[in-house]
């Protein structure tokens, strides 16, 4: 790759006491990019985004950044500086309100005691205006719908100021339209000139918002690449073990998976022939009586 | 943050009303004018009464109190949930267990040794926690579990003793209810240099805490180190319960209440938590104490019956009210 990589990842292993989810990997992921790790449940995607935040501590290898140093060598609060890491599902203190929220992503810039100094109450504006939330600074974040709600943890993301930004299902929860909202931010945070890498469950939202996939699979990496180049039928089957067509996204052009119609299942029904619980009780309550 | 300055002057002037209540009321009542003169050394009358009995039991109830609060402030805030407190982490019931064992192993022994052995036995339930729960130390929920259950069993071995011998025991019932009746000023310097040491620690790992109420991830994603903070915390926790509880005993539920209200009050950042918190729990000590003696004199309650009266109520409301099972 002649891309500088945001980070280098050598003989990685990692894993849950003994359990090893992945095992030695090796991967180069490029900076001022966004890329989306991709595949099956259990695949260890979720697993090698910890690994990058430094939230699991390699058992065997490194993850180095651009600089050379490794995460190992970094202090949580040095790390913290560099890399932001957005979890599937953060908790919410009870009765805290947006700016607060959003404050303590400044938290590695400050001192031990947490007090804001002009220019980080500056930054919290900003990002709090970058993600459209600045009217519902005074509002607590447990009265925000979904899609506010997962507005305001990028805005904290953004507070905190840092070169890469790791994500994990951030469309988790959304409906549909805040799902393209949100990922539309995410492809803004790249122009801002950021490395965003994102864990997607949705194929085809990863293939139309990421400039590269790394599609995995039990641990291992199955492609890496550019979305047009990587995304096969073929691979599909192998990865997913999904019987699906690829065809261009009418509206992007991107890759768009089509999962194929089973020959056995029937996908449409007429209601009235529909099989409901009510009406199954009503044919076997007629059988009774017969 | 703006708030926190105000109330805690308030508090400040309701702890001083419940003090000078504490300090006038007994066998002898003094009234207010005469408290203050007694107080200025014009009336050397009461003097005796004042500060060799009446004053270091207020300024113990109240010390103790907030000892409890901050303790339970801060395992609130490890553990993430409200309804944790110093007790069930097994400290309390370690501390007692430490005292009842030894009154029976060492019968008329000095009673000075008491609270050196509680604050023994607190610690080491401390050790057994730590140990039983290290492969939980990341979940904090399940730490609390392995407390309660220690709990669970060194009650039962308090009244396995009880039962055993129920003779040598008997002076030690009084104080495991958790009482600061005939405290002295001796009893100050078992607690005065815990809160000068811990006070200043748990300040300096408030803002932490905060963090952590986002969750482990997003708190070691913010730049702190989870596990550290997390013992640390934990520590403070149990020296200041062990600390109490070896001068007064098992006092239950101040450092569960007293969070809440601190809470209530402020909100949910932990720095400006912990003055309002000190405050809270010593005026809920002192006016436990307080109203263990106006209650049906010339007999005196335990403090510690009183403020489980209270807390008791208290807790089935919290447990209706909390939805985040």
């Amino acid at each position: 790759m002649t891309l500088t990589p945001a980070f280098h990842i050598q003989d990685l292993t990692v894993g849950y006491d003994q359990h090893v989810i992945i095992d030695r990997l090796t991967l180069s992921l490029g900076k001022g990019r966004l890329t989306a790790l991709v595949g099956p449940n259990g695949c260890g995607k979720s697993t090698l985004l910890k690994s990058l935040a430094h939230l699991l501590k390699p058992q065997n290898g490194l993850v180095e950044l651009e600089d050379g140093a490794t995460l190992a060598e970094l202090n949580t609060k040095a790390i913290a500086r560099r890399i932001a890491l957005l979890p599937q599902t953060p908790l919410v203190p009870e009765g805290i309100r947006v700016f607060d929220l959003v404050a303590y992503g400044r938290a590695p810039h400050l001192n031990a005691f947490g007090q804001l100094k002009d220019r980080d109450r500056e930054r919290v504006r900003q990002a709090m205006a970058r993600v459209d939330v600045t009217e519902l600074a005074a509002r607590p974040v447990t009265q925000l719908s979904g899609g506010q709600r997962q507005r305001v943890w990028m805005a904290m993301i953004l507070a905190q100021d840092t070169d890469i930004v790791l994500l994990d299902e951030p469309t988790t929860y959304l409906d549909m339209a805040h799902q393209y909202d949100l990922l539309e931010l995410v492809r803004q945070l790249i122009d801002d000139g950021r490395t965003v890498i994102t864990v997607l469950h949705d194929l085809n939202q990863a293939c139309r918002f990421a400039d590269e996939l790394v599609v995995m699979k039990a641990g291992r990496i199955m492609a890496q690449g550019n979305p047009e180049v990587v995304m096969s039928e073929s691979l599909l089957a192998e990865v997913f073990g999904l019987d699906a067509r690829i065809v261009p996204d009418p509206e992007s052009g991107t890759p768009l998976c089509v999962p194929r119609v089973k020959p056995s299942v029937s996908t449409h029904t007429n209601p009235d022939e529909r099989d409901t619980p009510k009406r199954r009780l009503k044919a076997d309550l007629a059988a009774i009586a017969v | 943050m703006t708030r926190w300055l105000p109330m805690s002057v308030t508090l400040m002037v309701v702890l001083v009303l419940f003090s000078a209540w504490h300090l006038g009321f007994g066998a002898v009542k003094i009234s207010p004018p005469d408290l203050w003169r007694t107080l200025m050394h014009q009336q050397p009358e009461y003097e005796f009464i004042l500060y060799g009995y009446r004053m270091p039991r207020l300024v113990i109830a109240a010390l103790v109190g907030a000892a409890l609060a901050l303790s339970g402030l801060l395992v609130q805030g490890v553990v993430r949930n409200p309804l944790a407190s110093p007790d069930i982490l097994g400290v309390t019931g370690g501390a007692s267990l430490a005292v009842v064992g030894f009154s029976i192993a060492w019968t008329g022994a000095p009673v000075a040794w008491v609270p050196i052995v509680a604050l023994a036995g607190g610690f080491a339930s401390l050790g057994c926690l730590l140990w039983l729960a290290r492969p939980v130390l990341n979940q904090p929920a399940s730490l609390a579990l392995v407390g309660v259950a220690l709990s669970a069993l060194f009650a039962a071995a308090i009244d396995f003793l009880l039962t055993l011998y129920p003779l040598e025991i008997n002076s030690s019932l009084i104080w495991l209810t958790g009482s600061v009746w005939g405290r002295n000023w001796s009893h100050l310097p078992l607690i005065v240099p815990w809160l000068i040491i811990l006070i200043p620690v748990a300040a300096l790992l408030a803002y932490r805490l905060d963090l952590l109420n986002l969750g482990d991830a997003t708190a070691t994603s913010l730049g702190t180190r989870v596990s550290g903070l997390r013992l640390l915390a934990l520590l403070t926790a149990v020296a200041l319960a062990s600390a109490s509880v070896s001068v007064c005993g098992a006092i239950s539920f101040v450092g569960l209440v007293a969070p809440h209200m601190a809470r209530f009050l402020v909100g949910h950042r932990h720095l400006p938590l912990i003055p309002v918190c000190l405050l809270l729990g010593a005026i809920l000590m002192v006016s436990a104490d307080l109203f263990a003696r106006v209650l049906m004199p010339p007999i005196e309650l335990p403090a510690g019956i009183v403020t489980a009266f209270i807390g008791a109520p208290y807790f089935v409301f919290l447990i209706t009210r909390y939805k985040h099972w």
